[in-house]
């Protein structure tokens, strides 16, 4: 199990157990975690699952693909930390990932 | 129940009109059911239509003909429309590597970027139409409002001037309607015919105009709008893209930007006016319109079906399905599957998606223009909120019926009364 902390705009932070192997998109859909949407189910179609990823963990990621990066640009206020949460598989190297749900989803 | 579900009830007009008691039927005893009289593979949960949705190979979009009305056109019509180009699969109704291509060009046409410079346009649209409609105190909705709004999406993609928009209205609502297969006259459809012919040429003409710019130039006249990106396509020997694909790319493009987002936006308005909760809700809280538009979205499901067609001889949910069947995804049923959406009847305008509604599709076919869609729709519901206030039906004048095909049965019209607020 990997945990993962969600932070709100406002805030509040919501510590979750996802699964080895599932997608970060994957376990804040299971977990009702507001304001990730994934409206595509992690196609690359759409940037519903914007996230930004706290800096001291961006670098323990694999690089964003060509095509999520031009994905990501449909995305509401996007930053060097965005990322979409689909394209985040959770291995252990990732237990305690931090990353911040945007104010809105496009 | 299951032996009460007759063969033809998707098509049957009740149905279409008012849906939900069927689709709680069949998702209650068969959410694959074969209707045999129709020879479709009828879908109806949630969890099914996604894995539909989700499974590119396994179901194909090549499905154009049930867009296609069962009559064909009378000889004297076909004979008008072969003068202009044959219409081959594009956009929705594409596979594999036509459909990367074709997504290709709505993703950099519907860019974020763009959205954010044609948000002020959008804004002074629909000021513009609520300047001519609100101070009456009443609005048909539909016809007055969310008819005539969503024509300036096209308007901005394919540089069309302003003197030009009320034929390529008149175009749009032609195209819309052959989709629903509505009865017409001979007249009406040679006239329909002549026009459509005269939609390509016209289109055509721009076409050629930009890819003349690219030929001399090196660039069009803009990189980022429709006409660009299909005239840059069809110049690149290395695109397949021609003028023939160019043609249908647009008459798919018409219809899924037009008539879907004002079914959507009269479906919102609908749910607005008929909840004292919501527009309290939005009353206090101008942001929660989001919350409203995305609850009316799965409620009301504007687009209410899509097709898919089976690719391989596979199963779902147990149920064999031969190669080259159609299925028809009830998305109505699927966005009240209450397995997935408590108590899912019920609209509730703070509702919290468990999940996203399926309105706008799912997997790679999702829509590319839900963001625009969207955003225009929560656009024109901000400002008719901060512009009017008390919303009701005019009594007596509405009977909530729908008009058009299994996939987009829209609200006719809504008729609705409000008290316009002090200019700001």
């Amino acid at each position: 199990m990997v945990a993962v902390t969600f932070i709100q705009p406002d805030g509040t932070a919501a510590t979750v157990d996802i699964s080895a192997g599932a997608t970060l998109r994957d376990g804040a859909v299971t977990f009702l975690i507001e304001g990730i949407d994934g409206m595509c189910g992690g196609s690359l179609s759409c940037a519903t699952c914007h996230c930004y990823v706290r800096e001291d963990w961006l670098t323990k990621l694999p690089a964003a693909s060509a095509e999520e990066r031009e994905i990501v640009d449909l995305a509401i206020d996007v930053r060097p930390n965005s990322r979409l949460a689909c394209q985040i598989r959770l291995e252990p190297g990732l237990d305690g990932l931090v990353v911040t749900v945007p104010e809105e989803q496009p | 129940m299951l032996d009460e579900i007759q063969g033809t009830q998707s098509y049957d007009p009740k149905v279409i009109e008012c849906p939900w008691a069927f689709d709680a039927g069949l998702r209650a005893e068969a959410p694959v059911y074969f209707d045999e009289a129709n020879d479709i593979y009828v879908v109806s949960s949630y969890r099914l239509v996604q894995e539909v949705l989700t499974d590119p190979a396994r179901f194909s979009s090549r499905y154009m003909e049930k867009f296609v009305s069962k009559e064909p056109f009378p000889e004297e019509v076909m004979a008008i429309y072969a003068e202009g180009y044959p219409t081959v699969d594009a956009l929705l109704v594409t596979d594999g590597e036509v459909h990367d291509r074709h997504r290709q060009i709505v993703f950099k046409a519907f860019s974020r970027k763009r959205l954010e410079e044609l948000a002020p346009l959008f804004e002074a649209r629909i000021e513009a139409l609520l300047k001519e409609t609100l101070p009456k105190g009443r609005m048909k909705f539909r016809s007055e409002f969310a008819h005539p709004l969503p024509i300036v999406m096209m308007q901005e993609q394919l540089r069309i001037p302003d003197e030009d928009l009320p034929r390529a209205q008149d175009w749009s609502d032609i195209i819309s309607s052959n989709n629903g297969g509505i009865e017409k006259s001979l007249e009406q459809h040679k006239h329909e015919a002549r026009e459509m012919i005269a939609f390509q040429r016209y289109f055509e003409k721009k076409l050629r105009d930009e890819m003349a710019h690219i030929e001399r130039t090196g660039s069009g006249a803009r990189e980022d709008d429709i006409l660009a990106l299909l005239a840059s396509a069809i110049v690149d020997p290395d695109d397949p893209m021609n003028m023939v694909e160019a043609m249908s790319y647009l008459f798919a493009l018409f219809p899924a930007t037009h008539d879907t987002t004002t079914t959507s936006l009269t479906a919102c308005m609908q749910r607005y006016v008929s909840s004292p909760e919501a527009q309290a809700m939005i009353a206090e809280d101008p942001s929660s319109i989001r919350k409203l538009v995305d609850e009316a979205m799965r409620h009301e499901s504007p687009v209410r079906a899509f097709w898919r067609r089976a690719a391989v001889d596979t199963t779902l949910n147990g149920v064999e399905i031969p190669a080259g069947a159609y299925l028809l995804l009830r998305i109505s049923s699927a966005n009240r599957d209450d397995t997935v959406f408590p108590d899912a009847q019920t609209f509730d305008p703070k509702r919290r998606m468990p999940q996203p509604y399926l309105t706008f599709g799912t997997g790679i076919h999702t829509c590319a223009g839900r963001a625009f869609a969207r955003h225009i729709i929560i656009a024109a519901m901000k400002q008719l909120s901060q512009r009017a206030e008390n919303f009701r039906f005019v009594a007596g004048a509405n009977d909530f019926s729908h008009v058009g095909s299994l996939v987009l049965p829209g609200y006719k019209e809504i008729e609705i009364e409000f008290d316009p607020k002090i200019a700001v």
